[in-house]
């Protein structure tokens, strides 16, 4: 068969072949030319280099002296931190996936470069270790709820003493019409001018509440997004300030198992529940223990330092050790 | 055969990037009870953080050794400065020393602000051409009135030997007429930048009518006449060019002369992260 027979007989398949090689060919040239650029190491004298200018040489060990200088205490903190709480703690699958759904969200909603440096200024490097770092997080604070936990009469009691912390609960039911009253000691109250169907449910919400659980009540009739949750708000303490004084007010008040009155806010009528004031329920929120170490940076920073202790973890790096313990260690506090 | 395939295994070693390493890079950092961090992983942690400015600094030493710039002239430059601070702050100097990380830092960076400025300095030198040609500079002086009637009275009176200031300040101009350097590149009316460039020899120009537009707060277009008058006092950028530089050095980025420099004495990168960080700002840092 000569050329002419061949393309005659194969026109078919030698077209489709032509065309799968240009596709084929233009992907390789777009992908060469979107190529990262790779840097290549190179050696001088021993030395690693990080760049060369005319003769001028400037060299891995002279950046890290600088580094060092510069970020070294605050990054020597982030990797003790992260390898403490790695030996400390075990990672879970619960963390896993704890820190798998807080990636996805991050993910979808945030573009890489910004994720990226954003995780690159708490010292990690980059969306490629984003689970690490949510991880490391969870281990972090479990790390020192355990610590409260162990010294509860030292940090815990006072603290509950004092701000009288716990979680709360609360039934809305707006009011269209509520007037904002100025009294005479500068305070602001508010009177509701409910509709008929507005009071209606109201009577409604409090027959029900004498019969049924507060959470099942808040479901069903609360008008706000912690009804899905059962009307749960969450950690609450004295020096709360999220909500508005008037529910303040009502919720210090309150003891565990005990419903507020109703209280009137410029959102309408409200009716809080506290929930409970036990530590072993309160331990659950990140606020209760960063409340508790408030901007004690030494006391914020024992945990870590009896587990590293317990655990023989040493900074081998005088320099850094030094610079890193006169900030977070009792050390400091004489200074 | 064998030969063959031993040269194609060493070329494709040689084609593997090595890491970028710091001297004794297994030196223990952190350790403990399973676990360590070696000094090269603390290093590749530490090179997370935005360095950027390290390596800008340690790049215009670099220069000012490659330029030959004179240490004494350095120095100079940089205690001159710190004195102005020192004046300028008096009793509250020594809280923004510390505030910077105190005195020797702030000698420092003025070191590198003053090595900045003398390679800006060369960079305009070698450049000159171009950059006449890039910013075509004029002197002027430049007012602008709210009518014409104003802006033709004012004209006149110049014309029959009043100086521009006096004259200004007769149609109610109030500040001082302050004599500039303006280029194509000046933020000005397009009209008035036409009149500049046309311009080959000192002259006062006739009346320039230019429309503003501007939207207000409650999304409506208004737009204002606005009539210039424009004594244009020197068309020869030669006889200042000192002036012409204080412009460019208040216009041109640091990146634009970094970038000449490093095409200049031929940059070479060997660090991934380093290129990596430096090269969204410095095109030339590759």
């Amino acid at each position: 068969m000569d050329i002419k027979e061949i393309l005659k007989k194969f026109w078919f398949i030698i077209l489709i072949v032509v065309v799968f090689v240009g596709f084929v060919v233009v992907y390789a040239i777009d992908s060469f030319k979107n190529r990262p650029i790779e840097m290549t190491a190179k050696e001088v004298d021993g030395q690693y280099l990080i760049y060369s200018i005319g003769d001028q040489n400037y060299t891995a060990d002279e950046l890290y002296d600088e580094l060092k200088e510069g970020y070294g205490t605050t990054s020597i903190y982030r990797e003790f931190d992260r390898l403490v709480c790695d030996a400390a703690i075990k990672t879970t699958s619960e963390m896993e996936n704890v820190a798998a759904n807080q990636s996805a969200y991050l993910l979808q909603n945030y573009s890489e470069e910004e994720l990226n440096s954003q995780l690159q200024s708490v010292g990690f490097s980059g969306v490629d270790e984003i689970d690490e770092y949510y991880i490391y997080i969870q281990k972090s604070l479990e790390l020192r709820t355990e610590y409260l936990k162990n010294h509860y009469d030292e940090y815990v009691a006072p603290f509950m003493e004092e701000k009288h912390p716990k979680i709360i609960s609360h039934i809305l039911i707006k009011v269209a019409d509520v007037e904002e009253v100025k009294n005479e000691d500068g305070t602001t109250s508010y009177v509701a001018h409910p509709t008929k169907e507005e009071s209606e449910k109201l009577t409604v919400v409090e027959e029900e509440l004498k019969a049924r659980p507060f959470a099942d009540v808040a479901k069903e009739y609360s008008e706000d997004s912690s009804s899905e949750n059962g009307g749960l708000l969450g950690y609450f303490d004295d020096d709360n300030s999220t909500y508005v004084e008037v529910f303040k007010k009502a919720a210090k008040k309150l003891n565990e198992g005990e419903n507020s009155a109703v209280i009137t806010s410029e959102y309408g009528y409200h009716i809080i529940r506290c929930d409970s004031e036990n530590p072993e329920d309160l331990y659950g929120y990140t606020d209760f223990i960063n409340n508790i170490f408030g901007d004690d940076v030494v006391l914020y920073n024992a945990p870590l330092l009896e587990k590293a202790k317990e655990l023989n973890i040493t900074i081998n790096d005088e320099t850094l050790n030094d610079s890193l313990m006169s900030q977070i260690s009792d050390e400091s506090e004489g200074e | 055969m064998k030969k063959l395939i031993v040269l194609l295994c060493l070329i494709l070693l040689s084609g593997c990037a090595a890491k970028t390493s710091v001297s004794d890079p297994s030196a223990s950092i952190i350790s403990g009870d399973g676990v360590s961090l070696s000094k090269q992983a603390f290093f590749e942690n530490l090179k997370n953080n935005d360095y950027t400015q390290i390596i800008v600094n340690n790049l215009f030493k670099d220069l000012a050794t490659l330029e030959n710039i004179d240490e004494n002239t350095i120095n100079e430059q940089a205690e001159a400065s710190l004195e102005e601070v020192k004046e300028q702050y008096g009793s509250s100097y020594d809280k923004v020393a510390s505030y910077y990380g105190g005195e020797d830092v702030l000698l420092e960076s003025f070191k590198i602000d003053a090595i900045a400025g003398i390679l800006a300095d060369s960079y305009f030198d070698a450049n000159q051409e171009e950059l006449l040609e890039e910013y075509k500079p004029v002197k002027a002086k430049i007012i602008y009135l709210d009518t014409r009637e104003k802006a033709e009275a004012m004209i006149e009176e110049i014309k029959n030997g009043t100086s521009y200031e006096m004259a200004a300040a007769h149609q109610g101009y109030g500040s001082e007429v302050e004599e500039k350097v303006y280029t194509d590149k000046s933020d000005i009316s397009l009209e008035v930048k036409s009149v500049l460039q046309s311009a080959d020899e000192p002259m006062l120009s006739s009346v320039i009518l230019s429309v503003v537009s501007a939207t207000d707060s409650e999304g409506n277009t208004t737009s204002e006449d606005r009539y210039y008058v424009a004594d244009i006092t020197n068309v020869d950028p030669t006889t200042f060019m000192d002036e012409f530089y204080d412009y460019l050095a208040s216009e041109i980025d640091t990146a634009d002369i970094l970038n000449y420099y490093m095409v200049k004495y031929d940059i070479e990168v060997y660090d991934q992260r380093t290129y990596e960080l430096m090269s969204k700002t410095y095109e030339e840092f590759k």
